[in-house]
């Protein structure tokens, strides 16, 4: 039980704490500010677990990493959906779209939607996440965005999935 | 008892991985959410037996059986948005773009490689294929709602952390 008390009670003890921040002012790198809540009040919350009132102990470093796993998981698991609320998906948007006004053109999604609200803020994420950076007017790549999108070029040469998705 | 739970949700992980990457390379990178839904499956069927040999060698326990469920439900879940990201990811592809291009390219260039039309065109393509929308006299409308209830989660999550949708 103090596995899956811990594990959960403090996902949701982040969870707040995220909360709590974005409603005075959500940081500018806000994956990076997720996994410093998420995994600093874990960290801060393990400290005090055993003292708290009443809570299930954990006792054995097994019980700990056991503990730690659900956490992990859980709060991985948000940070990586909240992507798509930071990003804005278009796929969501399109969706939302065709609901509020009872069905679409395909021009008027075009209209919706275009190269300045699809593809330019992504180019300045790309920027500002140090993915890529600006050499006289051009976008190239960094050794970190190489690095990162490495990951992603070897996992779909191995699914044999097309080269390029998007 | 404490190792073997601690590694049944992993291993039922691995497993899941493993069983997703076979089925999509067997259809040839295409069945993505199919060879998901394999590799879930499969992993599931393993925590089961492994929640089940656990248990009967010493004794059920409820909570832990369900904090390996949960575990093991929401590492899925994450890598599914993994999957996801290389999918449909419009940063991703662009890195993609940048890394054929080590030299740099302008904005012009890039969209010409990559830009809102294609953006639209393989989400309506998408969205097709699943039956999530149909095309009448012309115009879209929506026909399954699962998209729509995705959206609505995430119109309720930015709600609750901007105070807006």
């Amino acid at each position: 039980m103090a596995i899956l008390l811990s594990g959960l009670g403090l996902s949701l003890a982040g969870f707040v704490l995220h909360v709590i921040a974005w409603r005075i002012k959500p940081p500018l790198r806000q994956t990076r500010g997720l996994l410093i809540i998420f995994f600093g009040s874990y960290l801060i919350g393990m400290l005090f677990w055993n003292r708290i009132p009443g809570a299930p102990g954990l006792s054995s470093f097994a019980e700990y990493l056991h503990s730690f796993l659900l956490f992990a998981s859980l709060a991985l698991g948000y940070i990586i959906t909240y992507s798509a609320i930071e990003a804005e998906s278009p796929t969501l948007t399109m969706i939302r779209a065709l609901q509020t006004r009872g069905g679409m053109t395909p021009g008027e999604f075009s209209t919706l939607m275009s190269d300045e609200v699809l593809v330019s803020p992504r180019l300045k994420d790309l920027l500002r996440d140090g993915l890529a950076e600006l050499r006289e007017g051009r976008y190239a790549i960094t050794p970190k965005g190489a690095r990162f999108i490495n990951i992603f070029v070897f996992y779909r040469g191995l699914m044999s999935a097309p080269k390029k998705g998007g | 008892m404490e190792t073997a739970s601690i590694i049944s949700p992993v291993a039922a992980f691995v497993l899941s991985i493993v069983v997703q990457i076979q089925t999509r390379r067997t259809s040839k990178g295409e069945y993505f959410t199919r060879s998901f839904l394999a590799g879930f499956g499969a992993g599931l069927i393993s925590l089961s037996a492994t929640e089940l040999g656990i248990a009967l060698k010493h004794g059920p326990d409820a909570f832990l059986i369900l904090a390996n469920l949960i575990t093991y439900v929401a590492l899925c879940y994450g890598y599914f948005h993994f999957l996801n990201l290389g999918e449909t990811g419009r940063r991703i592809r662009l890195l993609m773009e940048l890394r054929e291009h080590p030299e740099g390219i302008a904005e012009d260039g890039i969209l010409a490689l990559y830009n809102a039309k294609e953006i639209i065109e393989k989400r309506i393509a998408r969205l097709r294929r699943k039956d999530q929308i149909i095309l009448e006299n012309g115009r879209y409308f929506v026909a399954k709602s699962q998209v729509l209830y995705m959206s609505r989660i995430l119109d309720g999550l930015k709600l609750v952390l901007f105070g807006k949708r």
